[in-house]
């Protein structure tokens, strides 16, 4: 049982801070292979003040945002079209099979060749990170809607087009809001990865640039950050889609993960 | 109101490589403002037949005409219930009467049919709604709604009320006779249950095996409550007749 205020889940992450932080002050630990959580918080604050942080965190967050919202504008068209029109789906299978379970990152090294190391290698990649949680998600809302509803859309005289946008699309929602969700996980995730490889801002060339000069403290508010921007984009992802459906009342939990 | 005119309606099924005639040949008159109950085993082609009166499905042979008070029409507007609320979800009760009322009426116009539809079943107060917070009772009765505010020219139940506890059906079973008085709506209700059929109905159909094997007329002044003189004696009559189609058949 979950109430609203469950602080449960900070049970461990506290419980780890406060073995680090005794750990640490006790000398027990490599200062250089896991600073002191107290260093930590002092490069962070050094980062923030000259402004490299936050330059890092916008650089990899437009990349995600855009990446992510051309997937959206790709992927969710193409379910509807695959989940109304089954025929263009058997078409389709092939390539997007292969491309599924191509790992994004496994095309890095082609991408740069193609597109050179600027923003569109990284937002390719982000797209093709994100494109199958958000299609497949969306497909199987769309072909999981209850038929007994598109029946009773019949007797109601409706039209395809007033069918698929009263019944269709809120019984793909949740579909939708899940895939979307978790295909903003895998950007961060490709995203992070192609910036370690090539790329000269973002989170994840912060961390490289950092393990580079021997900072592992600085590496270690890179990983933070990014855990920190997963979280707070994830919970908004949570807060829309109670908003968006509300007659769900375990829509801020969509696919039984936790929130 | 229409009153509808069905002859010699056939449908075959095949399934599993067997056919099955799940109409078999139905003659049936229904008059306007008549409530026409079907009852049966399940399996016997009553959903069926249901189903093709309101243009769900395509018979094999035979036809549905129409009879208006202008004359013959060739289609007309439905309400249906179905033995589950299907309310959609996502939208509150009004929204669901909104929707029905898509292709009729809008504005004003479907503001007023939605609240004397939601009146008629008491629900009023419950507008705005969303399908969760209702129980199955009142679920069904915002479904009954539905049907009523497009103003049907025949109703069509396909068990609607065979989901609810016993005193919940009791109660909408009185809720919707006294509705049928107020507004006599060519109605085809199928059912498992007799006593429903009993306390509803003009006539009682028995079917069987895709066939209609006899009708019975039910002349027992309004309201029926279950303890009605001659009800009890109508409902053992029609199920003995339904079960000696069992047993002659066996």
């Amino acid at each position: 049982m979950r109430c609203k205020n469950d602080l449960r889940p900070a049970i461990l992450p506290l419980s780890v801070l406060a073995v680090w932080l005794i750990a640490s002050s006790a000398g027990l630990t490599n200062a250089y292979l896991l600073p002191s959580p107290g260093r930590i918080a002092e490069a962070a604050g050094e980062l923030l003040a000259d402004g490299e942080l936050i330059r890092h965190i916008a650089a990899s967050l437009w990349r995600v945002l855009f990446g992510f919202a051309l997937t959206a504008l790709l992927a969710l068209p193409l379910a509807f079209l695959t989940g109304i029109f089954a025929p263009l789906g058997g078409y389709l299978s092939w390539i997007l099979e292969a491309l599924r379970v191509t790992p994004p990152l496994a095309l890095v090294p082609l991408l740069i060749l193609w597109l050179g190391i600027g923003e569109a290698s990284k937002l390719t990649i982000v797209v093709l990170a994100s494109f199958f949680p958000v299609y497949m998600n969306a497909l199987a809302g769309i072909r999981e809607a209850d038929g007994k509803l598109i029946e009773l859309a019949r007797t109601l005289d409706l039209t395809r087009r007033e069918t698929a946008l009263h019944v269709l699309l809120p019984s793909a929602l949740p579909g939708i809001v899940n895939g979307l969700r978790l295909g903003f996980g895998y950007s961060w995730r490709a995203l992070v990865g192609a910036e370690l490889v090539a790329a000269s801002a973002g989170l994840g060339y912060l961390i490289i640039d950092a393990s580079e000069m021997a900072r592992t403290d600085r590496v270690f508010v890179g990983i933070f950050a990014i855990a920190a921007l997963g979280a707070l984009t994830d919970w908004l992802f949570r807060r829309a889609a109670a908003r968006l459906m509300p007659w769900r009342a375990d829509a801020g939990r969509v696919s039984g993960l936790e929130g | 109101m229409y009153g509808l005119t069905i002859t010699g309606l056939r449908r075959r099924f095949d399934i599993s490589g067997r056919s099955i005639d799940a109409l078999d040949g139905i003659d049936l008159t229904i008059a306007s403002g008549e409530l026409l109950a079907v009852v049966g085993h399940s399996g016997c082609g009553k959903t069926t037949l249901l189903h093709h009166v309101a243009g769900l499905q395509r018979p094999d042979a035979g036809t549905i005409a129409f009879e208006g008070t202008d004359g013959p029409a060739a289609s007309a507007r439905f309400g249906m219930v179905f033995q589950e609320p299907r309310l959609m979800p996502w939208k509150t009760v009004r929204g669901n009467l909104e929707l029905a009322l898509k292709r009729i009426a809008s504005g004003a116009e479907a503001d007023r049919r939605i609240a004397d539809a939601l009146e008629t079943v008491g629900l009023a107060a419950f507008a705005d709604a969303w399908p969760h917070q209702l129980s199955g009772g009142m679920a069904q009765r915002v479904s009954l709604a539905r049907a009523l505010c497009r103003d049907p020219d025949i109703l069509l139940l396909d068990e609607p009320f065979g989901a609810l506890d016993a005193l919940t059906r009791s109660r909408i079973h009185g809720e919707f006779a006294a509705i049928r008085l107020r507004r006599p709506l060519t109605t085809i209700l199928v059912t498992h249950d007799i006593a429903e059929a009993v306390r509803l109905a003009d006539r009682v159909a028995i079917m069987q095996a895709g066939r209609l094997t006899a009708i019975f007329d039910i002349d027992l002044p309004h309201p029926r409550p279950l303890a009605a003189p001659g009800l009890a004696e109508q409902v053992a009559t029609i199920t003995a007749a339904v079960l000696g189609d069992t047993i002659s058949q066996a």
